[in-house]
């Protein structure tokens, strides 16, 4: 196998093992959602973040498997292999279509795979065009998005400096919104604001709320991974899930300080809004800040196939208005989430290539073609494949 | 020395700093938190921060007398709203001041007496260009 292959076969795992974790993580809301129990925002954005996590490091662990299966610290005859465990099913009669068949379908991911990487024409080309042109384009458009915030955080004013956080003052932002680079962490304000100070207590709250979280490094790293994921449906869900329960996260934890009072920042928020969508309609398109990369205190721009702006405010504030929400014990937290990991590690090593020939596989291989003698022993005539 | 910012027009908080001190003249921070009033609540130190910006963006040249800044305007409030409107007429008249003008003409009530203003400034400068 080649690298290249290699690192193909890494890339589709890594597809397949974010979609069955986005449809873990939708099943587990819609469970939650029908027994009634709300957990608080910060405990599900806690959990998506690590699930996150899990998906991106799941190369590195099932690597790690394989390194103890060779290194014989794990027993070899786990059966965690989709496609062992497929012909293991097939050779007991759990599956009822014939042999070749069922060979074909086995190998129809090696054969996509073979196929798209040699660019065959047709199907291979057809894909492989489609996939390099979509890295080029959203690759391309990551730069200009990085370029654009650099651009824009260089036009501001420094207002305060501390340690590695700099607070900065912008004519043009739309809204307040937070940004980090490779060191510094930036809070970068629209200059306006300055003449509101209650507003501005509040909004630095929510910012700070939202650097101490870590949500725009997480934000970075959901970006940087676009260009790679661009055509798998559960990156966009599970973006817009990110997105969601950060700004719910960060209101919830702002609401919480005793010292803040919850009809002044939900009015905060539609200040901010209010102001915001007037100030989109003064700068011209090319003026406005990019999005990309970094945490806005509430969104201003429409994109497609998105809330707009005002649903998502209404529902923010509908969500502050809401009673506490659960917090269970940690402990109890970590119990129900082991099922949900054990799901995503179980699936990343259970769509692995298996390795090498085994007994079921050399079974199989007889069957097709005992299968293949019989036809020509009762036909007398080659078989058509 | 601090780093200029390059932009040309003020935010409205800006204006409204830059309008004072074009009243004023010349004046501290504290001459123009005591023109703005009262229920604007502004902090000294936000006031500050404005007066330095306007500084950084050239709407303002500073001096310090002891241990207090005074500032003064580096350009007239007519030249600024030259530039406003010019821009104004660039950006959102497509380039052509007659538009604005209509705009202006037909939104706003207009007594007898403006009319007869801009129709004079109009001979002046239709009398002007010829000569």
């Amino acid at each position: 196998m080649t690298l290249l292959n290699g690192m193909f076969d890494v890339y589709i795992d890594l597809n397949i093992t974010l979609a069955v974790t986005a449809i873990v993580w939708l099943t587990a809301k819609l469970v939650l959602a029908r027994t009634g129990k709300r957990l608080a925002f910060t405990l599900q954005l806690g959990l998506l973040n690590g699930l996150f996590a899990i998906i991106v490091l799941s190369p590195a662990i099932v690597a790690a498997y394989h390194y103890m299966l060779a290194a014989e610290v794990l027993p070899a005859r786990l059966p965690v292999n989709l496609a062992d465990y497929a012909v293991a099913q097939y050779l007991r009669g759990g599956i009822g279509i014939p042999a070749e068949d069922f060979q074909s379908l086995l190998g129809l991911r090696s054969r996509m795979s073979e196929s798209i990487l040699a660019m065959e024409p047709g199907f291979g080309k057809g894909v492989a065009l489609l996939l390099i042109a979509g890295f080029t384009y959203f690759g391309l458009r990551l730069a200009v998005s990085f370029a654009r915030l650099h651009r824009m955080l260089s036009g501001c004013h420094l207002w305060r400096r501390n340690g590695r956080l700099k607070l900065l003052l912008s004519d043009r932002a739309l809204v307040p919104f937070s940004a980090r680079g490779g060191y510094y962490h930036y809070v970068v304000i629209p200059s306006d604001l300055l003449a509101e100070p209650d507003d501005l207590g509040l909004v630095l709250r929510h910012e700070f709320q939202h650097l101490r979280r870590g949500d725009v490094t997480w934000e970075v790293a959901l970006e940087c991974l676009r260009p790679m994921l661009f055509w798998n449906p559960f990156y966009y869900v599970w973006k817009s899930e990110v997105e969601r329960l950060r700004e719910l996260a960060c209101d919830q934890k702002v609401a919480e300080d005793a010292r803040v009072d919850l009809r002044s920042y939900c009015l905060c928020l539609l200040r901010a809004a209010q102001a915001g969508l007037k100030k989109r309609q003064e700068l011209m398109r090319h003026d406005r800040s990019g999005s990309v990369a970094s945490v806005a205190l509430i969104e201003v721009n429409d994109r497609l196939l998105r809330r707009s702006p005002a649903q998502k405010l209404r529902r923010r504030v509908e969500a502050l208005m809401e009673p506490n929400r659960l917090h269970p014990h940690w402990g109890i937290v970590g119990l129900a989430v082991l099922p949900m990991v054990a799901v995503v590690f179980l699936a990343a090593l259970a769509i692995q290539k298996p390795a090498d020939w085994s007994q079921d596989r050399l079974m199989l291989s007889a069957i097709v073609n005992l299968e293949r003698l019989q036809v020509i022993n009762t036909f007398g005539q080659r078989p058509l494949r | 020395m601090r780093k200029r910012k390059s932009n040309e027009f003020l935010t409205e908080v800006e204006l409204e700093f830059m309008t004072e001190l074009w009243k004023l003249g010349e004046g501290s921070v504290r001459d123009i938190l005591a023109r703005l009033p009262p229920e604007r609540k502004l902090a000294y130190t936000s006031c500050a921060t404005i007066m330095r910006i306007l500084d950084e963006k050239n709407f303002v040249d500073s001096r310090k007398e002891g241990k207090t800044f005074i500032y003064s305007p580096r350009l007239t409030k007519d030249t600024y709203q030259s530039r406003f409107l010019r821009n104004l007429s660039d950006k959102l008249f497509d380039g052509t001041p007659a538009s604005l003008v209509a705009r202006l003409v037909d939104e706003y009530d207009l007594s007898k007496q403006d009319l007869e203003e801009i129709r004079a400034l109009l001979d002046r400068r239709r009398t002007d260009d010829a000569t």
